[in-house]
């Protein structure tokens, strides 16, 4: 938690929960971990404001909480990723529209809003809206909230109409349930409120007094009692160990019983499914009213990182290929929890990589993609061989093997029809064997593009074995890798000219270099780089060491290494990032300020809608003036989001 | 020995010394000792002390030179015209032109000529300059020691290692004459990094609906908006093992006229390796082959740069001082006004 990053994080929750909210934020903030009364006093908010606003904040998961038992204190921390998050909102919400529809982003969109909701309110809300009741949401949804937000983030839509789409109780319990099968939204445990270091003294206490008899005793239990505390709180944030749910629909027959003891059940059972055939003509399976949802942003990343690998992939090889490689990495994100683990006290998962083979991917991949156009064929191979050839032959045996085991309808016959798709004739009544050979032609060509994936450079995939037409991994770590090297460079590129980032690929290659070594391996001359490595030292982005080469540390007598610093460099642009971001939002802020009042006038109820006659022509011009200005400067936190995405989360 | 005979003499000496050069000469890359020169038998007096004399006086005239193996004393024929040189000389001249002309394309630092020579500094910057005003040595610039004062003989071409190779012009590194080699190369490997196909070309025969539909579709794009070039390139198929090697490339180099200048595979290496650095080529076939990078950053219409150096904050010379309520704000920042404004 840097400077910058607080000062984005209140100017975001400034933004979007108004001012009560981010100066209770701000203070956690400043402060870390406080008390009540504490906070009255540093916040000098009465205490019926300030549990106002902590109720909101709490609402929004940006103010975590918990109460010792032994001492009754509740103690508040801000929790300054989820705040972050908010800046990506617009993100997750197209991401969701992509791959659901437009309703799914409303849905996003609303939890976003809400912070967490009752899959019950969400419901009414959806059904009041479609009944016509203008007053919607208002379940366990505090009045703050709702308040504070029509100011901030709601101006797209200002109606309940356009936030509540006309849905029906099974679709928005089906689109719910897809969102949760993917991930992007959770169920909200109680663990989820309360801050990490909490989480983990609880799980600590709890493991030792339930599985160790409250005492351990010597390195080998030591290890065993943090694996299990480990896994206790993997437990407490994922859920029941599989991290992503696989859509098995079950059961819970708690129509019986309060809403208390429902909860209780959730957190043993996994989503509280409920059959109520009465309700809907498909009989689909409906979620549990007491199920408490939240957006999962660790999810969501993940996501966000597959589409930017995508994009690097679509420019190192081509669009075609990096649309194999977006089905590969979607099917392989159902694995995949988050991008990285950054609370302490988790164990690496050093487990076996996630893995994928070609037949998933050909199974979803979109059938009227031309896998076979997008792939040059050599003039002449070193081998003889004409590459494409050689894949077919190699999946086709890949394929005899495979061929009894798996698909009775292609190992019949298979060498005769392997002929007689060569003179291009085919009978007619085999057209059983026909769809086979087609499916099988088809994955030794989403073979041929992931085999291009593996070979690039830049290792978009990584080869596991043979089984099912190939088995792929995918090097996360080394790929966030490449992607913060390259935004570094262009960092660098864009600041200190070509010639700098040259320089810092030679020191990143060689390691420390002297002056005079790094001009003959970069070409350059040695006076002309001096300034450009001065001027980068000065920005931080790269360091130089003196080593003396005697006890007198002359610097006549002294040797002068540079060296670039990958890490270092990474958290000084992130800091940067940061500050960036703050910058155009404190800009956006004032650029508002100066046409506020023809905002005002132009919000009052009467205006609305008859601009043309009550604004004048200056005050429209300024209003639209300000609409593009917001709109670019809004733009650029979002670029400057995805560069946090690169540098921070993938 | 009678004074009558001292003329005669000195003529027979004089004879002999001529008859023995030209002996000698016959075969000038021999080092020849005393023995030998006595068994050529040019001085008929057979004694050693007059061959000694022709050769004593053959060496002060720069004729002959005295060298030194492990065992014995051995002499040098030099040839005419260079002992011609030597005449004009004055014994310190000529000492110093002996260790200028004997460290050869290498040239010689003139500390080290003093330490061999042992002469007054300024004894020696006078002969220096004397045998330079006689465009008998020049001075030349040797890139491992840019400060340094080196002379070599006039006649001689610097090495190539003092010179530093092709990449050097009158001992400046010619960056433009790299900038452009490294261009040509480039484009060499990018010409077989990809396959080049035209959309419309592709695949006439087989295609289903679908297919020529999205084709269609995709034509219909293209005039509004002509693709980019880059972005029509096909990956070679896996398992391509036909990148260029650096062998090959330097072989191209030679093959293609680009420049007079030879260069060694070594030197395409070094080309090779900041073409790779300025990621514009990448290594393939576990780093023996290249292959050209499909689109190199900063070389799109949008230039290099990121969300960060897009934004005013990114490249502001001031970043570090700005601050709500500093000097410099957010709300005071002419850059974001510039910005903006645009």
């Amino acid at each position: 938690m840097s400077q910058h990053a607080s000062e984005l994080c209140v100017l975001l929750v400034d933004d979007i929960y108004g001012q009560l909210s981010s100066r209770v934020f701000a203070t956690l903030l400043r402060y870390g971990r406080l008390n009540l009364p504490t906070l009255v006093q540093h916040t000098r908010l009465s205490s019926r404001q300030l549990k106002h606003g902590l109720a909101v904040l709490i609402q929004q998961h940006l103010v975590l909480h918990y109460t010792a038992l032994e001492e009754g204190i509740t103690y508040y921390e801000a929790d300054w990723m989820n705040a972050y998050s908010l800046v990506r909102a617009g993100k997750i919400i197209k991401l969701a529209e992509d791959k659901f529809g437009e309703a799914a982003g409303g849905i996003i969109s609303n939890l976003l809003l809400l912070g967490h909701t009752r899959v019950g309110d969400l419901s009414s809300a959806y059904a009041a809206a479609a009944g016509k009741a203008k007053s919607a949401i208002n379940g366990e949804v505090s009045e703050d909230a709702t308040e504070n937000k029509a100011n901030g983030v709601t101006k797209e839509h200002d109606s309940n109409r356009d936030r509540y789409p006309l849905m029906t109780r099974g679709q928005l319990h089906s689109l719910l349930q897809d969102l949760m099968n993917v991930g992007y939204i959770e169920e909200v445990r109680e663990e989820h409120f309360r801050p990490h270091a909490d989480n983990f003294n609880e799980a600590e206490r709890l493991v030792k007094r339930t599985q160790f008899g409250g005492e351990i005793r010597g390195t080998k239990q030591k290890a065993e009692f943090d694996k299990a505390v480990s896994k206790k709180l993997k437990q407490w944030r994922d859920g029941d160990g599989s991290s992503a749910p696989k859509g098995v629909k079950r059961s819970l027959n708690d129509s019986a019983g309060d809403g208390r003891g429902k909860r209780a059940k959730l957190s043993s059972c996994r989503y509280g499914f409920v059959d109520q055939e009465e309700d809907e003509a498909e009989g689909s399976v409906l979620l549990n009213d007491d199920l408490v949802l939240r957006i999962n942003y660790d999810k969501c990343t993940v996501a966000l990182r597959s589409m930017r690998l995508v994009e690097l992939a679509r420019d190192a090889i081509g669009e075609t290929t990096s649309k194999v490689y977006a089905e590969l990495l979607h099917r392989l994100e159902a694995k995949i929890p988050r991008c990285r683990e950054f609370l302490p006290g988790f164990e690496e998962d050093s487990g076996p990589a996630q893995t994928i083979t070609t037949l998933e991917v050909s199974a979803t991949l979109d059938k009227t993609l031309d896998l076979a156009s997008a792939i040059g064929s050599a003039p002449e191979g070193r081998f003889g061989t004409p590459s494409g050839k050689k894949g077919d032959e190699a999946a086709e045996d890949a394929n005899d093997e495979e061929g009894a085991e798996d698909d009775d309808h292609w190992g019949n016959g298979n060498g005769e029809d392997h002929w007689d798709d060569d003179s291009g004739i085919k009978m007619g009544d085999e057209d059983q064997d026909a769809k086979g050979e087609d499916r099988r032609y088809r994955m030794s060509e989403v073979q041929q593009h992931i085999k291009l994936l593996a070979e690039d450079p830049r290792k978009f995939v990584r080869y596991v074995s043979n089984r099912g037409l190939g088995e792929w991994a995918v090097d996360f770590d080394n790929l966030a890798k490449t992607l913060i090297q390259t935004e570094l460079e262009n960092t660098i590129a864009a600041r200190f000219g070509r010639v700098a980032a040259r320089l810092v690929r030679v020191l990143l290659d060689k390691g420390k270099l002297d002056e005079k070594q790094v001009a003959q391996i970069g070409m350059l001359r040695q006076k002309e780089i001096r300034s450009t490595l001065t001027a980068m030292q000065e920005a931080g982005h790269i360091e130089l060491q003196e080593i003396p080469r005697d006890n007198n540390r002359q610097p006549s007598r002294t040797m002068f290494l540079w060296y670039f610093e990958p890490e270092r460099c990474r958290q000084l642009v992130l800091q940067e990032t940061y500050k960036a971001m703050a910058r155009c939002l404190q800009r956006a802020r004032e650029e508002k300020k100066e046409v506020q009042l023809v905002i005002d006038k132009a919000e009052r109820s009467d205006v609305i809608g008859k601009e043309d006659r009550y604004l004048m022509k200056a005050e429209i011009q300024a209003l639209q003036r300000w609409k593009d200005k917001e709109e670019k400067l809004l733009g650029q936190v979002g670029r400057l989001d995805a560069l946090v995405g690169v540098l921070r989360d993938y | 020995m009678p004074s009558s005979s001292s003329g005669s003499h000195a003529a027979m000496i004089e004879k002999a010394k001529t008859a023995l050069y030209l002996r000698c000469s016959e075969n000038p890359d021999h080092l020849y000792n005393q023995v030998e020169l006595s068994a050529l038998g040019v001085v008929p007096t057979k004694d050693a002390n007059d061959l000694m004399q022709c050769i004593q006086i053959l060496t002060n005239e720069g004729r002959f030179k005295l060298l030194q193996t492990d065992t014995s004393i051995v002499w040098k024929v030099v040839r005419e015209e260079d002992a011609a040189k030597y005449k004009n000389l004055s014994a310190d001249e000529a000492l110093v032109y002996n260790h200028i002309e004997s460290a050869g394309r290498e040239g010689i630092w003139t500390r080290t000529l003093k330490a061999r020579t042992n002469l007054h500094q300024t004894v020696q910057l006078r002969c220096l300059k004397s045998l330079e005003g006689r465009n008998m040595i020049k001075s030349m610039v040797n890139v491992k020691y840019p400060t340094r004062k080196y002379f070599i003989l006039s006649t001689l071409q610097p090495a190539d290692d003092t010179t530093g190779g092709p990449w050097f012009t009158d001992g400046e590194l010619d960056v433009e004459f790299i900038e452009q080699m490294s261009a040509q190369i480039e484009k060499y490997i990018f010409s077989k990094s990809f396959v080049r196909v035209r959309p419309t070309a592709s695949k006439k025969d087989k295609m289903s609906k679908t297919q020529a539909e999205e084709m269609r579709n995709k034509d219909l794009q293209e005039k509004k908006a002509p693709l980019n070039v880059r972005d029509t390139l096909l990956p070679m198929p896996p398992g391509h093992m036909d990148y260029p090697t650096a062998s090959e490339i330097s072989k191209w180099v030679r093959g293609s006229g680009l420049t007079p200048v030879p260069l060694e595979e070594s030197q395409i290496r070094q080309l090779l390796d900041i073409l790779y650095y300025d990621g514009r080529i990448e290594k393939v076939m576990g780093g023996i082959g290249f292959k050209a990078v499909r689109r190199p950053i900063g070389d799109d219409e949008e230039g290099v740069g990121n969300g960060l150096t897009e934004a005013p904050c990114g490249r502001c010379p001031v970043f570090n001082l700005c601050e709500e309520g500093g000097p410099v704000s957010a709300s005071n920042c002419e850059y974001f006004k510039t910005w903006l404004d645009v």
